[in-house]
């Protein structure tokens, strides 16, 4: 109960509330969707939701993650723009390692974005908490 | 409605006009309002198709160790070093959208304009939020005229080493980002693995900032030093591969003086092709230099660097420099911003609402200015394709295939797309049989590739030979025309001469050298050679 309350202060405090992220989120997805189609009008809406969900789990959520555990950003548009451009440079800084020792770049499209979030939780749940609380 | 709430409403509704206005002048206006296309479109230069056939390969082979022979003149061992980051980013999209990996491209490449003038939108709008809308509209002319070049052209790796370039400039700009070295390490890795020379302006501007502040030289020189080593270690392989088997030996070093700009290749954007957008930049420059108190404020002191950077062509670094000149309407919008703003505050009309509705009209504006689609489908029609396509479909691999001379196959890299080696033959040595109307016995020909760095292979680890060393006639093999398996002739042509030409060699080899018509699609003839005599002239 204590470690809830504590848990809920941090995010308070690094301006991290998980029920807003996500309806940040939802809605900045929604946007982007409104806002590809007006410029694709001649493209079916399955193609775009496709691409924008690809885009967003290889690059964007990513580099948000890592973003969000480092509370380096405080304001939602700079983890979601910058967090982009994170995204897309540690991609491609792993992925070319992970090809070069044999692993084919058809599964990195999983494992990449997939490790850097878990690597985000660890660091969230890790670093930040014990710099403030040990 | 309170003040904070339109500020936060009109702001939002910016980002969003702003990113539709960027999507619809640059990638909807190259392909034709779709993302997906059943064959290559809006690509205008051979050197696009050289980055696909990069991302081709990454996909075929899983890794970016070696390329394929095809790429590389039948070569089985040729280290590839070209540029890893925008090949790896390419394929995964593609993989995981199920889109063709041409399509991917294109979208990721004009997705960096897009995130380059969102970075300094953020940067801007950190010292004045008005200032930065009035800034953006200026980065859509990164859509106009010569400046599109850099995304239809294909310079692509260097646009996407200056996209990181302004992250790792949009991070180091931040206080609180100052302790966060792995950060901008992890941006220089990526540019070094974008583009390797792009390096240089970040060096740069760290060295200025170092002399700048040298009662802090201590503590920068740590953290520099933790930078570099950090994006060392992380681009190690490739930056191994890269340096020495083009740096060492001197082969590929794209350091042009600047006596060579005319071998830049793209088009040179000079200050006449601002027109008369110069005049804010400039009357922005002067507000900035006679009115801004702050004079260190980093959202200026970056225009003015951006702006020298597109001049370090006199320091010998040409082809960087140049290209950094494509990113001028990105990164020198804040003095266009500043010149609006300026003008809108003397006039005490520099309310939120006024601010976005000024930005609204230089974004419909500059989107006039705009016209139809640079051109169209662009240097690959849809035949073409299909060609290669039946031909990676029905020619055995070890057979032979000549490219007859076409003027459509001067834009030689897509050629490749066949995935066979590929033989052709240059207008210089055709045009003596075209003046003649003789038909050639013995060719002297060109073997189109794609191999970075005189073909590199390694000789051990530290060593790397170079096949173009070993055989200065790797590339301008002379082979009969009797020879080959099969010759492809396409009709696309200016010059009515080589067509009829074409024509007339097509009908003699299936009438009197037993040639066989295999596949039509008009341009595009393939025949087969069923036994031509090479006893004799044909």
């Amino acid at each position: 109960m204590m470690k809830k309350k504590i848990d809920s202060k941090d995010s308070k405090k690094s301006g991290f509330d998980i029920k807003t992220e996500v309806t940040y989120m939802l809605i900045s997805f929604l946007m982007t969707c409104i806002v590809v189609y007006a410029a694709f009008y001649k493209q079916d809406i399955l193609t775009i939701i496709k691409t924008i969900l690809s885009l967003w789990w290889l690059f964007l959520l990513p580099g948000y993650a890592i973003l969000l555990a480092s509370s380096k950003c405080k304001r939602f548009s700079e983890r979601l723009i910058f967090g982009t451009v994170l995204g897309i440079a540690t991609y491609s800084i792993l992925s070319y390692p992970l090809a070069i020792l044999g692993i084919h770049v058809k599964f990195h499209v999983f494992l990449i974005p997939i490790g850097e979030m878990i690597a985000a939780v660890f660091i969230k749940k890790n670093f930040n908490n014990k710099k403030k609380y040990h | 409605m309170g003040n904070k709430k339109l500020t936060t409403i009109l702001s939002v509704l910016f980002i969003a006009i702003f990113i539709f206005s960027h999507l619809y002048m640059g990638l909807a206006n190259v392909s034709d309002k779709r993302i997906h296309h059943d064959s290559p479109y809006g690509f205008q230069a051979s050197d696009t198709f050289s980055h696909i056939l990069y991302s081709y390969n990454l996909a075929e082979r899983g890794d970016n160790k070696y390329l394929q022979p095809y790429i590389v003149a039948d070569l089985q061992d040729v280290v590839a070093i070209n540029p890893p980051a925008l090949p790896h980013i390419v394929v995964a999209l593609s993989t995981i959208s199920g889109l063709n990996i041409y399509d991917a491209q294109l979208i990721l490449v004009f997705f960096i304009p897009i995130l380059a003038s969102l970075l300094i939108f953020l940067i801007i709008r950190r010292f004045n939020l008005k200032l930065a809308i009035l800034s953006a509209p200026f980065t859509l002319l990164a859509y106009t005229e010569k400046f599109l070049s850099i995304y239809t052209w294909g310079i692509w790796t260097v646009a996407l080493s200056y996209m990181f370039l302004a992250g790792f400039f949009y991070i180091y700009s931040d206080k609180r980002f100052k302790d966060s070295w792995i950060f901008q390490a992890i941006l220089i890795a990526a540019i070094l693995e974008a583009y390797a020379v792009t390096v240089v302006f970040p060096a740069i501007f760290l060295a200025i900032n170092f002399l700048i502040n040298l009662k802090e030289w201590k503590e920068n020189l740590i953290r520099y030093i933790k930078i570099f080593s950090l994006a060392l270690v992380l681009g190690s392989y490739y930056i191994f591969n890269f340096f020495f088997a083009t740096v060492v030996k001197r082969i590929g070093v794209y350091a042009q003086s600047s006596s060579e700009l005319n071998a830049f290749g793209y088009p040179i954007i000079s200050m006449g092709d601002w027109s008369w957008w110069i005049a804010f930049i400039g009357i922005g420059f002067l507000f900035y230099l006679l009115f801004t108190k702050n004079k260190k404020r980093y959202d200026m002191i970056l225009g003015i660097y951006a702006f020298a950077f597109g001049f370090l062509y006199l320091l010998a670094f040409g082809k960087a420099s140049l290209t950094f000149r494509y990113f001028w309407p990105i990164f020198l919008a804040v003095f266009f911003g500043l010149c609006l703003f300026s003008l809108l505050k003397l006039t005490k009309m520099n309310k939120i609402h006024i601010v976005f509705i000024c930005s609204c009209i230089f974004i419909i504006f500059i989107g006039a200015k705009l016209t139809s689609p640079p051109s169209g489908q662009g240097i690959m029609i849809p035949q073409e394709w299909e060609s290669y396509k039946w031909i990676k479909e029905n020619i055995p691999e070890e057979n032979t295939m000549l490219f007859f001379y076409s003027d459509s196959y001067t834009q030689s890299a897509k050629m490749m797309f066949s995935q066979r080696v590929v033989y052709t033959i240059t207008m210089n040595t055709l045009r003596p049989y075209i003046n003649n109307k003789s038909i050639p016995d013995t060719l002297f020909l060109s073997i189109v590739t794609e191999g970075v760095g005189d073909y590199p292979y390694k000789k051990s680890l530290f060593e790397f030979g170079h096949h173009l060393e070993d055989n200065k006639n790797l590339l301008t093999p002379s082979i009969r025309l009797c020879e080959f398996d099969f010759i492809v002739f396409n009709m696309a042509n200016y010059n009515k001469a080589v067509s009829e030409y074409n024509v007339e060699l097509i009908n003699h080899l299936i009438n009197q050298a037993n040639g066989t018509l295999v596949w039509q699609n008009s341009p595009i003839f393939i025949l087969r050679n069923d036994k031509m005599p090479c006893d004799k002239n044909i």
